[in-house]
């Protein structure tokens, strides 16, 4: 019995609390999730918000947990700890065994592979959802034909679904997710099926899509260019653990840790000095092989970067220029090195090139003026703004 | 969403999970006990009733001992029935699996014209039941009368008919010419024809001719097949019934199965030896299972893809000649004996050939009330498996594939176990069981035993080809339903239902063809009233009876019933497409790793 009274008060607790910060559409809460038979968790302890309007992506390699999440999210997994509301409704508390089963939480989805079901025609595939919550018949038909018309599928209505095309399929699966203008949407990859051009269309009209319906989007995939375009915050993921979360600009700037340096963008990884630091963290670090390369960077965690240790200074590619050696002079805050291979991707080329007293850097060069295989060239990093970092992570794999 | 709603839902939502995993269980506690009842306790009741060593079971109670199984280890013939059983089989695998092999080569790798209507006819072959092309075969191979022995005596060459069929010779080409070859060309062409040529292509730029390639490359590619088909035979050892019953009661020859039909069909009917046999059968077939088990446990290692057009070996003019050779067998397994059986049923008598023919005994046969009572009982059986087995089984599959509940790997390992079981087996072990169930021994006898053993005679076939619909259609369209607000009901009814549906009336109709052409599983089960038309064929063509005439018509009947079976499954083959056709010949024989379907 007093078992029982303890939890109505928690029971009130939790309700008074959920009403509190209530502004966040979808709210996790130290959620954990095991499969059986694996000794890792796929997900480990993570809490993260997605309010009205914010699209949030769920970033990371596979296997990292992020559709796991996604799908305790819709309620096709239940967590074996940890707490899921949307807005001031739970949808999943462990500890008191709560959990709403996913018909009754009112999401729209959309999956990798678009699940449209081959029996049944377009509109049926849309009308789908509003039966199933019993809207009137009259609402229905109307309803269809607005989600159709707003994913540009008006016209295809009795199409059955085998007979559409991949990005076909899609605006479907959209407009099937959006028909009962759920609170929340959940995207599992939905653009991976796609080609390469057609993949950057559809991403813009999500977009524009999300920003109409001003609707809370939780976006799951593993490519990076989609998230750091899509995004209004990213939640990295690695090994069932959320390594960074923010807006694209700070993970890609300001990356907490080697993995989040890594996996967002590319980097590349010059061995330095530090020379000297200031209260505010900046660090002047001079390049090994040239001393007189002195850049500027700060540290975003605690690792322990030391005045007068050896460090690495990441940059970003985009921040190194690639020009021919004009004289066996370098000039300051250049690196001498020389170009072993060349290789024209298209929109830019890619040098191979070695550097004394550092690894080999792939260097990214203007179309317009090559570099000539096999000669000397210097390297002009950009002064400041740049990452410094106690490990490289992966022994051999700066580049990656 | 409302904050109101907030603590209403709150009190209403803490019921799910725990309603959700009590439906759950529940379900799985029936589906466990109803198909434990069914198929595990009627074996276990063998092994039980094996040490009562009371004289008369049905009077006396039981007394444990061991009486019958001494008596059973000192009775001639006994325990050579199981070693002839073995023999049997040996001398028929050794020659069904090297033509088989070549056929489905020839009809994967290489160029032979029409290869895909030559599979489907030994497709055909296979589900045409052995019954009525035995009765063929005696027709033309019987000493006196056979029609071939007939003609080569008349023509001079010989003085008796060299062919003897009741005989063991006779009794392994029966085999051959039913089921032998033709399973092993059904179900290896797909796994075949799904091998990755381009290791082959990469032999022949590699400057390896069409030999070497051949042994160096497709025939190790082969061996996982192989070695899959040959594991799946293993068990088709102690499947025989009604070819060795024809074929070798006249000269005195038993296997286990007719031994033990004999025990029990006795004047003084021997029940306690003829569970004794039933439980060594049994004991063997428990050593046969982990091996079984092992070697398809190994397939994870064979190369099968489904991604690649293959590329063909041109065999120029050979093409044409395997092409006949092919068509040639295919006319003796499948147009050739009903040819026979039509002639002999309009012959005043079957090898007689001067008193010349008759319409007497279609119109006997016709206006024969045994026969139309038989013909409805075995349009009732094949009616009831068609119906019950697929919406039983497809919700066993379910579980398998879509649910962690506890205890799905016991079913799945139970269902698989359970297909071991021969036929005649099951029906001893549920003769057992009708028996000793005080509510169910009303049921003996009757039609709804019958039913019983037709139903669950389709459960590895139906759970299996279930499990691969449902691994392949995939949860999304299941996941995707439930996130659009459907519950359990309705996405089974506008999802699973109409997604399952040619599989569904793939399985019914192989289940129809099966219950029809069922005669070890249901003989001893099956009375006077519970006449099928196998039952009556066999009986009609036993020697005891030898009207053959008879039984040819019924044959016929039986044969159009599993053509009209084939067609439809055809039909409806082409219509969910290549992948689905691939999948039939699981179907028949439970090998759904054959046709690249997983176990979850």
């Amino acid at each position: 019995m007093q078992n029982l009274s303890r939890k109505t008060d928690d029971t009130r607790r939790s309700d008074a609390t959920a009403a509190l910060d209530a502004q966040a559409a979808v709210r996790l809460r130290g959620l954990y999730k095991t499969y059986t038979g694996n000794a890792q968790p796929a997900v480990k302890d993570l809490s993260l918000d997605v309010c009205d309007g914010e699209i949030v992506t769920l970033l990371g390699p596979s296997g990292c947990g992020k559709t796991t999440t996604l799908r305790m999210v819709a309620g096709l997994e239940v967590p074996d700890a940890g707490e899921i509301y949307f807005g001031t409704r739970t949808v999943a508390l462990s500890s008191r065994r709560i959990f709403i089963p996913p018909e009754k939480r009112n999401v729209g989805m959309v999956f990798q592979s678009y699940a449209i079901w081959p029996h049944m025609t377009v509109a049926e595939n849309v009308a789908f959802p509003l039966k199933s919550h019993k809207f009137p018949r009259r609402e229905i038909k109307d309803r269809v034909r607005k989600a159709l018309e707003l994913v540009g599928m008006a016209g295809y209505e009795d199409r059955p679904g085998p007979l559409l095309s991949g990005g076909q399929q899609q605006r479907v699966a959209f407009a099937r997710a959006l028909v009962t203008e759920p609170q929340v949407l959940l995207l599992d990859e939905p653009f991976s099926n796609l080609d390469a051009k057609l993949r950057e269309q559809m991403r813009i009209e999500v977009k524009l899509l999300q920003k109409r319906l001003k609707i809370a989007v939780l976006f799951v995939t593993h490519d990076q260019i989609e998230a750091l375009s899509l995004s209004n915050r990213i939640a990295l993921m690695n090994a069932g653990v959320v390594q960074q979360q923010g807006p694209p600009r700070l993970l890609y700037e300001q990356p907490a840790n080697e993995f989040v340096r890594d996996f967002v963008g590319r980097t590349i990884l010059f061995k330095g000095r530090v020379q000297s630091g200031n209260p505010a963290g900046q660090m002047a670090i001079a390049l090994d092989g040239a001393p007189d390369c002195v850049v500027f960077g700060r540290t975003y965690n605690s690792n322990g970067v030391k005045s007068g240790g050896s460090v690495y200074i990441a940059i970003r590619p985009e921040d190194v220029e690639i020009l021919p050696a004009l004289s066996n002079q370098v000039p300051s805050g250049m690196i001498a090195g020389t170009a072993r291979a060349t290789l024209f991707v298209g929109e830019r080329i890619e040098y191979q090139v070695e550097v004394d007293g550092q690894r080999d850097f792939v260097i990214y060069g203007e179309r317009h003026s090559p570099v000539e295989e096999g000669s000397k060239v210097w390297l002009k990093l950009r002064p400041d703004g740049h990452s410094a970092w106690s490990s490289d992570w992966l022994s051999d794999g700066a580049q990656r | 969403m409302d904050r109101s709603q907030t603590i209403d839902e709150l009190r209403g939502a803490r019921n799910i999970p725990a309603f959700h995993l009590t439906a759950g269980h529940v379900v799985m506690a029936a589906v466990l006990l109803v198909l434990g009842y069914f198929l595990v306790w009627p074996v276990l009741l063998l092994l039980i009733n094996s040490f009562n060593a009371a004289s008369d079971w049905f009077v006396e109670p039981r007394v444990w001992g061991v009486r019958h199984w001494q008596n059973a280890f000192q009775r001639p013939g006994l325990l050579k029935s199981l070693g002839n059983t073995l023999l049997i089989w040996s001398l028929t695998v050794s020659f069904s699996f090297p033509i088989g092999v070549t056929i489905a080569w020839l009809l994967a790798r290489t160029r032979v014209p029409f290869s895909h209507s030559l599979e489907f006819m030994f497709w055909i072959s296979y589900m045409v039941p052995t019954l009525p092309t035995t009765i063929a075969w005696i027709s033309l191979l019987d000493p006196d009368l056979g029609f071939i022995n007939v003609a080569l005596t008349k023509l001079g060459l010989f003085a008796q008919g060299p062919f003897n069929i009741f005989s063991v010779p006779g009794i392994v080409w029966a085999n051959l010419m039913g089921h032998g070859i033709a399973i092993k060309v059904m179900l290896l062409t797909p796994a075949f024809r799904n091998m990755d040529s381009t290791l082959e292509e990469a032999a022949r730029v590699g400057g390896a001719g069409n030999l070497r390639t051949l042994f160096r490359v497709t025939m190790p590619l082969m061996l996982p097949p192989m070695a899959l088909v040959f594991a799946l035979q293993l068990l088709r050892i102690f499947q025989s019934f009604e070819t060795e019953y024809l074929l070798g009661v006249p000269f005195g020859f038993y296997v286990y199965s007719t031994k033990i039909y004999a025990l029990i069909r006795d004047p003084v009917p021997n029940y306690g030896e003829a569970t004794v046999l039933a439980s060594m059968t049994l004991l063997v077939i428990a050593l046969i299972i982990p091996l079984q088990r092992w070697i398809l446990d190994r397939r994870r290692y064979t190369t099968i893809t489904g991604s690649f057009k293959p590329g063909l070996i041109d065999l120029g003019r050979w093409n044409y000649v395997a092409f006949a050779l092919i068509a040639t067998l295919l006319f003796l397994l499948t147009i050739g004996p009903l040819c026979i059986l039509v002639l002999g049923s309009f012959m005043t008598r079957i090898g007689y050939f001067m008193l010349g023919f008759t319409l007497d005994h279609w119109r006997l046969v016709l206006s024969d009330p045994v026969f139309t009572k038989a013909l409805r009982t075995t349009l009732l059986l094949g009616t009831s498996a068609a119906v019950l087995s697929p919406l039983l089984f497809s919700v066993v599959a379910y579980i398998i594939v879509r649910t962690r509940l506890p205890g799905r790997r016991a079913l799945d390992l139970m269902v698989w176990c359970a297909g071991a079981i021969p036929g005649i087996l099951a029906g001893l072990g549920l003769l057992w069981l009708f028996i000793d169930t005080p509510g169910l021994n009303v049921l003996f006898g009757t039609i709804w035993a019958l039913i019983i053993v037709v139903v669950v005679q389709g459960k590895t076939t139906g759970v299996n080809v279930m499990k691969g619909v449902f691994v392949q259609v995939g949860a999304d369209m299941e996941e995707a339903a439930r996130v659009s607000g459907a519950g359990w009901l309705r996405t089974y009814f506008r999802i699973w239902l109409p997604l399952l549906s040619p599989t569904l009336i793939l399985v019914a109709v192989m289940n129809f063809v099966s219950a029809a052409g069922a005669t070890g599983s249901i003989i001893l089960l099956a009375s006077r009233d519970t006449m099928t038309l196998s039952l009556m064929a066999l009986e009609l063509s036993s020697i005891a009876v030898s009207n053959r005439e008879a039984a040819s018509i019924i044959s016929i009947f039986i044969i159009a019933m599993t053509v009209a079976g084939a067609v439809i499954v055809r039909a409806i083959g082409s219509r969910v497409g290549v992948r689905a056709l691939a999948r039939t010949s699981p179907i028949v024989e439970n090998v759904a790793p054959l046709a690249g379907v997983q176990r979850p």
